[in-house]
């Protein structure tokens, strides 16, 4: 099922040519898609649009961090690199966890012989110190996912390989929170003397050992000659180089001065590469678990009469818009609360019922007309808060002001630089705001946190600012549920409620991940998000 | 004018001032404009840009074939053709009227933000120039912080504190324009200062707004009104230069600035009269602006140095 | 002349002190936090946690408290911490500073060797097709948008040479033609600008220069005009083109902020654009203050200048 999550798309005619590597030159060991052997040797040269503003991956929140820096590090867990959508392998655990009957004690075994690249071995103790510096950072250090662990009563280290985990109540999401691509293991002995020693340096266990790190250029690393996994990496070293113009982005490939860059261009940019680069590119594509939801404030008039709100979203033809943008931004395919083609998406004829997703855009405008005389609102204004930041932002905004034209509706897009923006939409200083939501995984426990009522556990999430107990008490629910397919239901459920009756926040088109690269890069294999598999360990060049 | 000695004729250039300096007013006016136009091609050229910039900004409804925010959106750009002369952008609008509609936005922000700035910077010119000590210590202590503040926070600031839109873009603009013209100005002011009628009107009791505003601006009008057409232009290139930034005029509002930045500048390669049409716009709009204020400089003012 | 320079040098105090006032108010008048920012990414991270954040970072002090702290670092010559990336702001800057300096001067340079000619030639051709096409060209470096300019010259080679400048800075000590191979075209960029503002400015000094009665007398002696021009016409016009250049350096200095970006160049523009995105504050307050020192300070030199270039100026 997750295979046909995947797409890698020959796009335009002027990528044609590029039809021998435009399928993606998957997986581990040997790729599937060719039967090629991995060659040894050779230097990754890749763009990382923004700088790690801190090394510790446990504090931080931004991509920045996770592609210079992953490659030092190992996981318990992580997602299999040839399938980087819902696939989780074992990375320093030896196989994967043993659950008990009432699913609340999770035994881990791990590897022997895994070493920090400073020479000790990796041991449950390590582990375990990890964890706690994630569920209960010591004074001077935070934690921002640290919610994610509220099911963990303790981790304890049973012998020198084994970690047992006790649970406080089972969710069925636990072994992806093990799999959080930000959960670096460190050093138990380095934490003990320091617990902000990661923040400026590095020591881990993965497939590539720190170079150096030059502000506002590069990081580099080289291989790490007792990585765990024998024969990997397959790299002698890499180069991350940090750009944030987007045309010296597409220059920077356009010259073979860096071959990939790993989290998403534009579509301009990918028709750029494609032409200039006709024998050399390879493309693979695929939807992101990133969407922009339009936030209505709930505590302002008339965004508080869920007709108003229903009448906005129904407005929006997503389906065309969709299309639409896809051709100038970094949008595409119209879904839900879940990511549109995931594990937990609801089939286009479900969604084409909800309001705001149905086919017919003139039944939709003339619902929209209706609710809005039914609520007493006539000649809507209002600001349409928004941050400056071109893609996708700008665009997509300057869509959903279009649409509401068509039900008399006139929004003033009002762009605050990011920082004012962020104050802004968390003090509940708006009318209707563009927000955002990016994650890691296609799982319900994280796109829907920001679906949980603003005093509860929503609290500075849910920017729509409303309570609704309903509906925390659906969002519990699913995660308790451990059967994949009832929780599905559940998930459904909440959906139809909270965007189609209740349109309190509602998506538009969701992202779309774009990835034009040299194609003699191989064993990457573009996934539903910029986070996961930046190890590195399975990347390797075919020519040097 | 009054106060510099009228200089002995020796080049074409002086002579055309002493005939100008020795003219009743109408006829200094309609002779100074036939001048202007017979020695200054390059000026004559400048102004007939702004004129036309004028133009298109006052009959935009009749000149732009298009709403500027008119147009069926089908997310790729369309190039340009016989119903789009300059092409459309991703969302349909037509680039040619948005160019023309943009020239609105052009001249309110380059108009209002060095208007604002020059008579702003007069005044606090002409008041240290003329009270001198404390004050003038004052207020060029002030200026100078406002000179050696970079920009960006300045812009960032205002913009961030006060929240978009074109006002606020002005109001990033007139800041840094203060204390340029208030420095100039001073220093012609200072000149003017220790003019023997001015000495006497404050003997005779003259009140001190009263002599401000009849003896020493119009001697220090000349500085003022180079100063503004230099700033013109700069205000014009500073509005694109913070839409680079993402701290200009917001769209979907018709501006050269925003026209350039986003999809102008995603665009490049496959839709490049997206970013071509309004750079060349900018960039004759301040070259115009230019041309015109170095000419009028020669003409009012040749000893006076702002470059 | 002692007791002025000292007296100049003091002058530099309140200016610099309004800076930093100014600064702090500022920045903590514009909404926004880099805590809230920190984890703007990443959904799931509650008012809880920030707010803890926040107040490990003192951001939940009295301004007055944070103001005094400040200062009183400042004083001992210490800037703190970057509240972004936790490391102390004089490191930040330091990675910085030489290569925004490198690309200043070469902007310089580059400006000087295209003003000096040109601002001449059109000065001795005043009025003539000559002087038309110089200024023509000059106004076109204060119209074209210095990032347009720069965007296209790095497009103009990755699709005329297939080549792109460096990505890596190299410092020049080490690999001149890296180094210059990516700082030149920057340098090229600004450089227009900058030496459009200097060739207009000896343009119109060297004119004033020759109205002047000894430049006449010399004519009139029979001096040829060459020797008219290069004796005494430039030689006396040369302090304001000095002067221009030496601001201009200044104000170039915190101006690179758009054309650092377009070139990816490591500078201090662009690590102020950063800084006051991500609400930075020891950063912002300390590149600021450096930047209006370095105005100050030219400043301060070109008054020197005059003093020591132009006899008719005494500094009692």
């Amino acid at each position: 099922m997750s295979l046909a999550i995947v797409l890698a798309l020959i796009l335009g005619a002027c990528a044609q040519q590029a039809t021998p590597a435009a399928s993606p030159t998957g997986g581990a060991g040997t790729s599937p898609a060719t039967g090629e052997q991995p060659k040894p040797g050779g230097e990754l040269l890749y763009i990382v649009t923004a700088e790690p503003p801190t090394f510790d991956g446990h504090q931080s929140t931004t991509f920045a961090t996770l592609m210079p820096v992953s490659p030092h590090y190992s996981l318990l867990y992580k997602l299999d690199p040839a399938d980087n959508v819902s696939k989780i392998i074992p990375d320093v655990a030896d196989g994967m966890p043993t659950i008990s009957a009432d699913k609340l004690t999770w035994t881990i075994k791990l590897k022997q012989g895994v070493k920090f690249h400073s020479g000790p071995e990796l041991t449950a103790e390590d582990v375990v110190a990890t964890y706690d510096k994630i569920m209960k950072p010591p004074q001077g250090v935070t934690s921002p996912r640290q919610g994610v662990y509220a099911s963990v009563d303790s981790f304890t280290a049973t012998d020198k390989y084994t970690v047992t985990i006790k649970l406080k109540y089972a969710t069925g999401s636990f072994l992806t929170a093990l799999a959080s691509p930000w959960n670096y293991l460190y050093s138990a002995a380095k934490l003990k003397t320091d617990p902000k020693w990661y923040e400026k340096n590095v020591d881990g266990t993965g497939p590539f050992t720190f170079v150096e790190y030059q502000k506002g250029s590069h990081w580099a690393g080289k291989k790490n000659p007792s990585y765990f996994e024998k024969g990997k990496p397959y790299l002698d070293s890499y180069k991350a180089f940090f750009i944030s113009d987007p045309n010296r982005q597409t220059t920077a490939i356009q010259s073979k001065q860096a071959m990939i860059e790993f989290r998403g261009f534009t579509p301009q940019q990918r028709d750029t590469l494609s032409r200039a680069l006709p024998n050399d590119l390879a493309i693979q594509e695929a939807p992101w678990v990133c969407v922009n939801y339009i936030a209505f404030n709930t505590k302002k008039k008339p965004f508080d009469d869920e007709r108003v709100r229903r009448a906005l979203t129904l407005a929006i033809d997503r389906w065309s818009g969709g299309e639409a943008l896809s051709k100038q931004t970094i949008v595409k395919d119209v879904g839900g609360l879940m990511r549109p083609k995931g594990p937990f998406a609801m089939p286009d004829a479900e969604l084409e019922k909800i309001p705001g997703f149905y086919r017919d855009n003139k039944k939709a405008v003339e619902e929209a007309k209706k609710l809005l005389t039914d609520a007493g609102v006539t000649n809507l204004t209002f600001e349409f808060l928004n941050r400056n930041v071109t893609t996708p932002y700008e665009p997509v905004a300057v869509f959903a002001i279009n649409e509401w034209k068509k039900i008399g509706v006139t929004a003033t897009h009002k762009v605050k630089e990011t920082a004012a923006y962020l104050a802004d939409l968390r003090a509940g200083n708006y009318d209707v705001g563009l927000d955002f939501n990016c994650d890691y995984f296609d799982e319900p426990d994280l796109q829907l946190a920001k679906f949980y009522s603003a005093s509860g556990l929503g609290k500075g999430l849910n920017l729509a600012g409303y309570d609704d107990k309903k509906l925390d008490g659906m969002i519990d629910a699913q995660a308790r549920e451990t059967d994949p397919e009832k929780r599905k239901k559940l998930v459904w459920e909440i959906e139809r409620y909270a965007m189609g009756e209740k349109a309190y926040q509602v998506p538009l088109p969701w992202w779309y991940r774009i990835i034009p690269y040299l194609k003699k890069v191989r064993g990457y294999r573009i996934g539903s998000n910029h986070y996961t598999t930046m190890d590195m360990a399975n990347i390797w060049l075919a020519e040097k | 004018m009054s106060g510099r000695p009228v200089p002995t004729a020796h080049s074409a250039e002086d002579l055309a001032r002493r005939r100008y300096l020795e003219a009743t007013t109408w006829k200094r006016i309609r002779g100074g404009v036939g001048d202007f136009i017979r020695r200054r091609p390059l000026g004559t050229a400048g102004a007939a840009i702004i004129v036309v910039m004028i133009g298109a900004a006052v009959f935009a409804d009749l000149v732009a074939p298009y709403g500027p925010q008119e147009g069926t959106f089908t997310g790729l750009p369309e190039p340009p053709s016989l119903d789009h002369l300059l092409g459309t952008d991703p969302f349909g609008r037509d680039v040619f009227s948005r160019l023309i509609y943009g020239s609105q936005t052009a001249l309110l922000v380059g108009f209002t933000s060095s208007l604002i700035g020059s008579t702003l910077g007069l005044v606090l010119g002409v008041v240290g120039a003329y009270f001198g000590g404390k004050v003038d210590e004052i207020i060029q202590r002030v200026m100078d912080v406002l000179l050696s503040f970079p920009l960006v926070v300045i812009a960032i600031a205002v913009v961030a504190a006060l929240g978009p839109g074109t006002g606020n873009v002005i109001a990033a603009i007139t800041l840094p324009v203060i204390p340029r013209v208030a420095r100039v100005v001073r220093a012609s002011g200072l000149a003017v200062v220790r003019m023997p009628y001015i000495e006497a009107a404050r003997a005779v009791g003259v009140r001190a707004p009263r002599i401000m505003f009849r003896h020493m601006v119009p001697n220090v009008f000349a500085p003022y009104l180079i100063m503004l057409t230099a700033f013109l232009g700069q205000a014009v290139l500073l509005e694109a230069t913070l839409s680079f930034l993402g701290l200009g005029v917001v769209e979907p509002e018709p501006a050269w600035g925003n026209m350039l930045r986003g999809q102008g500048m995603q665009f490049l390669e496959q839709a490049p009269w997206l970013a071509i049409a309004p750079g060349v716009a900018i960039s004759l709009a301040v070259f115009g602006f230019n041309l015109f204020g170095d000419s009028l400089r020669d003409a009012l003012d040749p000893r006076l140095r702002t470059a | 002349m002692q007791r002025y320079v000292v007296g100049r040098l003091l002058l530099m105090i309140p200016t610099l002190l309004g800076v930093a006032i100014l600064t702090f108010l500022l920045m903590r008048v514009v909404p926004g936090d880099v805590v809230a920012l920190r984890y703007s990414q990443a959904g799931a991270v509650s008012q809880e946690i920030i707010d803890r954040e926040r107040a490990l970072l003192g951001l939940d002090k009295p301004i007055e408290q944070q103001f005094a702290d400040w200062m009183g670092q400042v004083v001992r010559l210490d800037f703190g911490q970057s509240l972004w990336t936790d490391r102390p702001v004089t490191e930040e800057i330091g990675a910085r500073l030489g290569i925004t300096l490198e690309l200043a001067i070469l902007a310089a340079i580059i400006a000087t060797c295209i003003a000096l000619p040109l601002g001449i030639l059109a000065a001795v051709r005043q009025d003539t097709w000559v002087d038309y096409v110089i200024r023509i060209v000059s106004i076109g470096g204060l119209a074209l948008p210095s990032f347009w300019l720069g965007i296209l010259m790095i497009l103009g080679l990755v699709v005329v040479f297939r080549w792109a400048p460096p990505l890596v800075f190299v410092p020049l000590w080490e690999d001149p033609v890296a180094n210059l191979g990516q700082l030149i075209w920057p340098a090229l960029a600004v450089g227009y600008r900058y030496s459009a503002v200097a060739t207009r400015m000896t343009r119109s000094s060297v004119l004033e220069v020759m109205r002047e009665d000894y430049v006449r007398t010399a004519r009139a002696k029979g001096l040829r005009e060459v020797w008219v021009v290069v004796r005494h016409a430039v030689r006396n016009s040369l302090l304001p083109v000095i002067t221009v250049i030496s601001l201009e350096f200044a104000f170039l200095f915190g101006g690179l902020v758009v054309t650092e970006q377009v070139f990816n160049v490591n500078g201090l523009g662009k690590l102020l654009v950063d800084a006051v995105a991500h609400r930075d504050y020891p950063l912002i307050q300390a590149l600021v203050l450096i930047f209006s020192f370095v105005f100050v300070f030219m400043n301060f030199v070109v008054d020197m200048l005059y003093g020591v270039l132009d006899p008719r100026i005494r500094y009692a």
